[in-house]
């Protein structure tokens, strides 16, 4: 008997860009991807789309939470891009400075309460995620930029995390522009979307430096990151402190 | 036949006051003494020279002053006796041997009508003492419940009509405002002037038991203990060893609730007279309250009424408690929670079902931040001290919630606010058909095998949702827009009391008629709380989506804070104002005046309900009125018993205004049923009066009368000319003889 979950993730996954989504299924966690390249649609993003999708699929496998394994590419200038609170931008070098209307429409974004994830795929030059912070930082001048602390939500969302993951293992820290302790947008030099992208059967990269175990943390960094932003600080709540902090010392 | 009496006289001054009279005998005299002096010095005739000049001065200060010869016809008038009746509701009290006061309050009244025959008696009645009205008058107004005799002594010398011959103060001589030692205004002692008699209608304490002070602090606030010092006191006779005292909530649609009992100390020294406990009790709902504090009966008690106090709390909420339950997390939920964070004056705890039975969470259970959900322990412990409830998509049977819908129903009856939101898992789909919850929510649920509405539509506003207050908000910043829905929970027809705000464009509800259609947003009043089930999983489109873009995002803020502000009776989303003129004291006049908040021509209708009792089939009292077109609208009641009331005010369709009020008997004015006869009697002494009992009335002394002018004539001694001509011609021939003399 199929249960009541996979049946609108079926419709989630049969559903396509533009068309409301059903019922349960319209306010379930979609990790859109955004693009600053107007016009050329899903060209070159094929692999990001596929993790994306592969997030959204371990998050319904492993959570409650309902995903749409049906990845929309968004771009500033399209009208769907203020329809959902949640976009994910990745990219391998600076993506150069944003058209006034991307401006416009950023800053639209983040006053609504939208939330972004910025994912440098070459981490290791880090061009991408400096030249979006830089970026950012002149769209919403107001928010702060800082690393989160190894006790913030994000690392108990709903995995107990000690640190980020994801295809490199990157530095133990991830920054945030925040506003009022809210994290509006998280800076990652992890390439997350890497650890989770799929080629057919096999995984498309392999993972460094720990292999399959840094891969599975990654899933859940993933999870934790989707959860975090379906729950914002729920898990900070009092009546869930004293719990977790005695499953923190007896796994220490 | 009046006989009236000439007199006749004479007035320097026929229009001249007497300072300018005075003003001119002063000149008259000074310029006398100077001439005298003067003509001293004449050299010759210095006699006639200083006459003339004094006879010059005296003429010309006449020719001022003009004076008149008087005559008066007066009538002779009996004295003014002003009567003083105590009119409060002590005279309601019985008499001791339980006769009743008020007869014996006609009786002292005919008794003085014959004693002071032939003196003009004037019987005014007093509550307060701010004001004097006539006696027979006070039955028709509202009850006055404080006696101050001393204020009304007061109020009366400040009469403009002037003082009358003497005052008669009939009452038991209770201040019930004021501390019987406290002497701070005894006028009477101070004072002289007019006497004033009093008539002590009780010397001696019945013998009653009573609740003699309640004392609370001035603000409760909701889930917050407070103190509640109640005295008693025990006289003639009665006892305060060892009375049990109570204290319940009356609630409505529900059975009175024990707050608090206690034993009360018996104070030392008062020989038994006097007993004091100190009660510390927590209210959770906020708003009008009421509680019932009951002492227990006593033998022989001649008030037994004054056992019992019904009190009426306004308990404040200084944070809205709220317990969030989401059965998954959602954009939905996230938007929810996000608002409610938002607000500083929401106290949050929220579960989310973060993992169910099927997931794979690949990781020990170390490794994961989850813990149970405790929902035994919310749903019933920790239940009352929440002061709403909101289900978001979780399925009631999973997760256990449905073993505690008896609870929950019990909750909202009982003052406690609760939302469904929709869902996959919401309504039908989760357990929630035909339950116990189900009789308090707004919309019927049944078990059905198509438990959703997968088409897209956009729900649409019922013409009650166009004007209903809790939406004014939405309204303002998007009109009648909404946002698309990919579908709704089917739930049956809106429950028979319940508001409809949104509805199903076309569908109509299960088991409904085909031209009805399905609520999608629907409001409940229902026992002591409220209710509100929202079918649909897409209110976070008013945050993002078109119409959140449109609304800068705050449509999604508006929305909410509406709905949660109608369910914790925020009067900003109720539709009129209802407020009492003067507190209700059973048996009396009684009145609610209700004031629209926008112009109204819907008609109102009233239904009266006791507060305490399981929930009422028909309402004990129901009024219906046309509309008002924006206008107050009075509803008066002839006389209640003593308990709590709610008071359900209804405007053409609109969800009810609740307005809860405590009645009881006597009020403060019969807390105390002890007489102070010493009182009467201070006063009296000291302003030259009697004081006496009801049979020696007789005995009071009639004042002396007094008269009045019926007619006054005034004629000149001579005409005006006349006197100038003289003192012209006086002056003339002083002026020659000071030629004369040698002074010029």
């Amino acid at each position: 008997m199929i249960s009541r979950r996979s049946w609108f993730a079926l419709l989630a996954s049969l559903g396509l860009p533009g068309v409301a989504a059903a019922f349960g299924e319209e306010g379930a966690f979609h990790p859109r991807l955004f693009t600053t390249a107007p016009g050329k649609g899903t060209v070159g993003l094929e692999g990001l789309i596929g993790a994306a999708s592969r997030w959204a699929f371990e998050l319904m496998e492993r959570t409650s939470a309902p995903a749409r394994i049906s990845i929309d590419v968004v771009g500033p200038e399209t009208a769907r891009f203020l329809l959902e609170p949640f976009v994910f931008w990745a990219g391998e070098s600076d993506p150069g400075e944003l058209g006034p209307l991307a401006q416009r429409r950023l800053a639209e974004f983040f006053r609504l309460g939208g939330q972004m994830v910025v994912d440098d795929r070459v981490p290791e030059r880090g061009a991408f995620l400096e030249g979006a912070a830089r970026e950012l930082g002149r769209i919403s001048p107001e928010l702060s930029r800082a690393p989160l602390g190894a006790d913030h939500v994000l690392y108990k969302s709903f995995y107990l995390l000690d640190r980020p993951y994801g295809r490199v293992l990157g530095p133990p820290e991830v920054e945030a522009l925040s506003a009022g302790g809210t994290v509006r947008v998280l800076f990652l030099r992890h390439d997350l979307l890497g650890a989770l992208s799929r080629t057919g059967e096999t995984w498309t990269h392999p993972v460094e430096p720990g292999g399959s175990l840094q891969r599975e943390m990654a899933i859940r960094f993933a999870v934790n990151i989707a959860m975090h932003f379906l729950c914002t600080d729920y898990k900070n709540d009092q009546v869930h402190a004293p719990f977790l902090m005695r499953r923190r010392t007896r796994s220490q | 036949m009046v006989e009236l009496v000439l007199s006749s006289g004479f007035r320097l001054s026929g229009d001249l006051g007497t300072l300018g009279s005075a003003g001119v005998v002063f000149l008259f005299a000074l310029t006398a003494a100077l001439v005298v002096r003067e003509s001293r010095r004449a050299a010759r005739a210095s006699f006639l020279i200083g006459f003339s000049g004094v006879l010059g001065a005296l003429l010309l200060g006449l020719a001022v002053l003009r004076p008149v010869s008087l005559s008066e016809l007066r009538e002779p008038t009996a004295a003014r006796v002003v009567v003083l009746v105590d009119g409060s509701e002590r005279q309601h009290l019985p008499l001791a041997g339980g006769g009743d006061r008020r007869q014996l309050v006609s009786s002292v009244l005919s008794s003085l009508e014959k004693t002071l025959h032939g003196s003009r008696l004037q019987i005014l009645g007093f509550g307060d003492g701010r004001e004097l009205v006539p006696f027979e008058s006070m039955r028709t107004r509202p009850p006055s419940i404080a006696s101050d005799f001393e204020k009304a002594l007061a109020t009366l010398e400040a009469d403009p009509a002037g003082p009358p011959g003497a005052v008669v103060v009939v009452g038991d001589g209770r201040l019930t405002e004021r501390d019987s030692n406290d002497t701070s205004s005894q006028l009477g002692r101070t004072r002289s002037g007019v006497p004033v008699h009093s008539v002590r209608l009780l010397d001696v304490p019945l013998q009653d038991r009573s609740l003699t002070r309640v004392a609370m602090p001035d603000s409760v606030v909701a889930h917050e203990p407070f103190r509640l010092d109640v005295e008693l006191g025990c006289f003639g006779g009665a006892s305060c060893q060892g009375v049990p005292l109570t204290v319940h909530e009356l609630l409505q649609g529900g059975q009175k609730e024990l707050r608090a009992e206690a034993i009360p100390d018996v104070s030392p020294g008062s020989q038994g007279q006097k007993a004091t406990a100190s009660l510390r009790l927590t209210l959770d709902r906020a708003g009008a309250r009421v509680l019932e504090i009951q002492a227990g009966a006593s033998q022989g008690d001649e008030v037994p009424e004054n056992n019992r106090r019904i009190i009426e709390v306004n308990v404040r909420r200084d944070r809205l408690r709220l317990l969030h339950v989401a059965g998954r997390p959602t954009y939905d939920v996230r938007a929810l929670r996000m608002f409610l964070k938002a607000d500083r004056s929401v106290d949050l705890v929220a579960f989310f079902i973060l993992r169910t039975a099927t997931d794979h969470v690949m990781a020990a259970s170390s490794e994961l931040a989850l813990i149970p959900f405790p929902v035994d322990e919310l749903f019933s412990e920790h239940l009352p001290s929440f002061d709403a409830v909101v289900l978001q998509d979780i399925d009631a049977l999973e997760y256990g919630v449905a073993a505690h819908f008896r609870s929950l129903r019990d909750y909202v009856k009982k003052g406690g606010g609760i939302v469904l939101v929709g869902g996959p898992s919401m309504f039908a789909a989760g357990g929630y058909a035909e339950s116990p919850l189900a009789e308090v929510l707004p919309v019927q649920i049944r078990a059905t095998k198509k438990v959703a509405e997968l088409t897209p539509f956009t729900p649409a506003y019922t013409r009650l949702g166009q004007q209903a207050p809790p939406l004014s908000g939405l309204r303002s910043l998007l009109g009648e827009r909404l946002p698309e829905a990919g579908g709704a929970n089917l739930v049956g027809p809106a429950e028979r009391g319940a508001y409809v705000l949104w509805e199903h464009p076309t569908l109509p509800p299960l088991g409904g008629q085909p031209e009805e259609r399905m609520p999608l947003l629907a409001l409940r009043e229902v026992g002591d709380g409220r209710s509100i089930a929202l079918t649909l999983d897409s209110t976070h489109k008013l945050r993002f989506g078109p119409e959140g873009l449109e609304s800068a995002g705050r449509a999604h803020t508006a929305f909410w804070e509406g709905m949660l502000g109608w369910l914790m009776r925020d009067a900003r989303y109720e539709l009129a104002q209802a407020r009492a003129p003067w507190p209700c004291i059973a048996g009396r006049p009684f009145r609610i005046e209700v004031e629209p908040l926008v112009g109204n021509s819907e008609p109102f209708s009233l239904n009266l309900e006791a507060l305490g009792r399981e929930e009422q089939q028909q309402p004990l009292k129901s009024f219906e009125s046309d509309g008002a077109g924006g206008r107050s609208v009075a509803f008066d009641f002839p006389g209640l018993e003593p308990g709590g009331y709610a008071a359900l005010v209804r405007i053409g369709k609109a969800p009810p205004l609740r307005f809860v009020f405590a009645c009881e008997a006597g009020g403060d004015a019969w807390a105390d049923s002890r007489p102070d006869p010493e009182r009467l009697r201070g006063v009296s002494q000291a302003r030259s009066g009697l004081s006496v009992s009801p049979s020696e009335v007789a005995s009071i002394p009639l004042p002396e009368g007094t008269s009045i002018i019926a007619k006054s004539v005034s004629i000149p001694l001579l005409p005006d000319a006349i006197w100038s001509t003289l003192a012209a011609l006086a002056l003339g021939v002083h002026w020659l003889l000071r030629r004369y003399g040698g002074l010029l």
